[in-house]
């Protein structure tokens, strides 16, 4: 198995496939409880695993450090 | 025992489900079986039925009641279109585009696009049609000819759209281009100048269902159109009306399923030859119960991928994309065997099972083709073994 780092680009890994940008939108909507909309469509929001965990702590009210 | 088989949904259902299915095939049985052989023939839908169908709500199914649609949940979505793709899968086609381009414009729209057509293809005032694909390839969405450059006023659209279903009669398009480098979806309306429809006729399957070529030439568009962010059409827009769209055409190919079977028993079992029946024939009974049995097996594949999609899982476009790869190549194998058990009679215009076997290639090419399917859940399955180490070692490493 290949580790990946919590940094790592998941769109320029080449590792996702078509349809991994909305089921990775599905899964944070389902298991954080939030809507991403046209306004979080961002990069920058699911780049990496830290930019996924970023964006749903923003979206969930929490101050980023 | 026919009924038992071909009429069973999930035992968990509730009965409101159960019971709007049976109102949407008594809407079939009166309103679209009776008329799907001569609309095939003339190559077009009357007004009229789009009409009634909408008076119904069926054509804002899904849509939220906010907007004025229905908001029914997957499962029920999923039985409206199997019971449409009982009586004409061309019929059924317009329900899978205005699913497409609602829900695609309901997920991604801005507050103003929602404001402006949600409640129109809700009620079935606008049918839409979604613009994807192109002369020079269906399944390489990465190469699309079909170019937007910005001016002082907005948007500009040059390039041509084939095979879109609903093209001859839709009042508006989701139309899918690129913006540089970037893809780009934008709503279109029909009657925007330099916007040209020409009608695509001699289809082999899904005759009625008003398939089109678009061209569009220096189309403006206001950048107030632009569905989503430019960057994102590809990724997030299209998945989503590409999804929905093989929820519908899994479920419509397993309505077409339903049909063959249905019409096959029928025959059998009234088809004399000397003091038998066809059906007493061991031969025939083979392929009936190939028949049934994919029947009840595409059901409940149907029925999880729309359950995933009501509990809002990612599972759930794996389990649409087996569902659909599923009943779309069953609904060929079970038409050709329907026109096989009934022979010569099979294959006249009259007899549905004829329109079944040509429809029946249709959903094995539309919303990604067979081998699409197979390239897309083949890596599917292996980096789910590779990811969780599930592959066990059989030790035969020879």
């Amino acid at each position: 198995m290949t580790r990946l780092d919590d940094d790592a680009n998941l769109f320029e890994s080449g590792i996702v496939n078509s349809l991994f940008a909305v089921q990775l939108m599905t899964f944070v909507e389902k298991t954080f409880g939030i809507e991403v909309d046209m306004d979080d469509l961002d990069i920058e929001n699911f780049k990496s695993l830290d930019a996924t965990t970023a964006f749903v702590l923003r979206k969930k009210g929490h101050r980023g450090d | 025992m026919i009924e038992s088989v071909a009429a069973r949904v999930p035992a968990t259902l509730p009965d409101t489900t159960a019971a709007r299915h049976d109102e949407f095939k008594a809407f079939v049985a009166r309103h679209v079986a009776p008329c799907a052989e001569q609309w095939d023939r003339d190559e077009r839908i009357p007004e009229s039925v789009l009409g009634t169908m909408a008076q119904c709500g069926y054509l804002g199914s899904i849509l939220p009641r906010d907007v004025g649609g229905q908001g029914w949940d997957v499962v029920t979505f999923g039985m409206l279109h199997e019971a449409f793709g009982r009586g004409s899968s061309a019929l059924t086609g317009v329900l899978t585009v205005q699913a497409m381009v609602s829900m695609a414009l309901h997920k991604w729209g801005t507050a103003d696009q929602k404001r402006a057509w949600l409640p129109r293809l809700a009620s079935g005032e606008s049918i839409g049609a979604f613009a994807l694909t192109e002369p020079s390839g269906g399944s390489d969405l990465q190469s699309l000819a079909t170019r937007f450059t910005e001016n002082s006023r907005g948007l500009i659209l040059n390039g041509s759209k084939k095979w879109i279903s609903c093209g001859q009669f839709a009042s508006v398009f989701l139309v899918f281009g690129t913006l540089g480098t970037r893809s780009v979806a934008c709503v279109v309306p029909r009657e925007s100048p330099g916007l040209h429809v020409e009608p695509i006729t001699e289809l082999l399957g899904f005759r009625a269902a008003g398939l089109a070529e678009l061209h569009f030439d220096d189309v403006p568009v206001p950048t107030a159109n632009v569905v989503g962010k430019p960057g994102f059409a590809l990724s997030h827009v299209a998945p989503v009306g590409l999804h929905y769209g093989r929820i519908s055409t899994a479920c419509s190919a397993l309505g077409l399923l339903r049909g063959c079977f249905e019409e096959s028993v029928t025959y059998a079992s009234r088809r004399k030859i000397g003091d038998a029946t066809l059906g007493d024939l061991g031969m025939i009974r083979s392929l009936i119960a190939r028949m049934g049995s994919d029947l009840e097996a595409g059901r409940l594949l149907c029925h999880n991928a729309c359950r995933a999609e009501d509990e809002h899982v990612p599972e759930a476009f794996e389990r649409t994309l087996v569902a659909k790869y599923f009943t779309s190549r069953a609904s060929v194998r079970a038409a050709s065997d329907a026109v096989q058990i009934q022979g010569a009679a099979g294959c006249h215009g009259s007899a549905p099972v004829s329109r079944y076997y040509r429809d029946a290639k249709i959903m094995e090419i539309i919303e990604g083709t067979t081998q699409i399917h197979e390239d897309m859940l083949g890596r599917m399955f292996v980096d789910h073994a590779g990811r969780l180490g599930a592959v066990p070692d059989s030790g035969n490493h020879a």
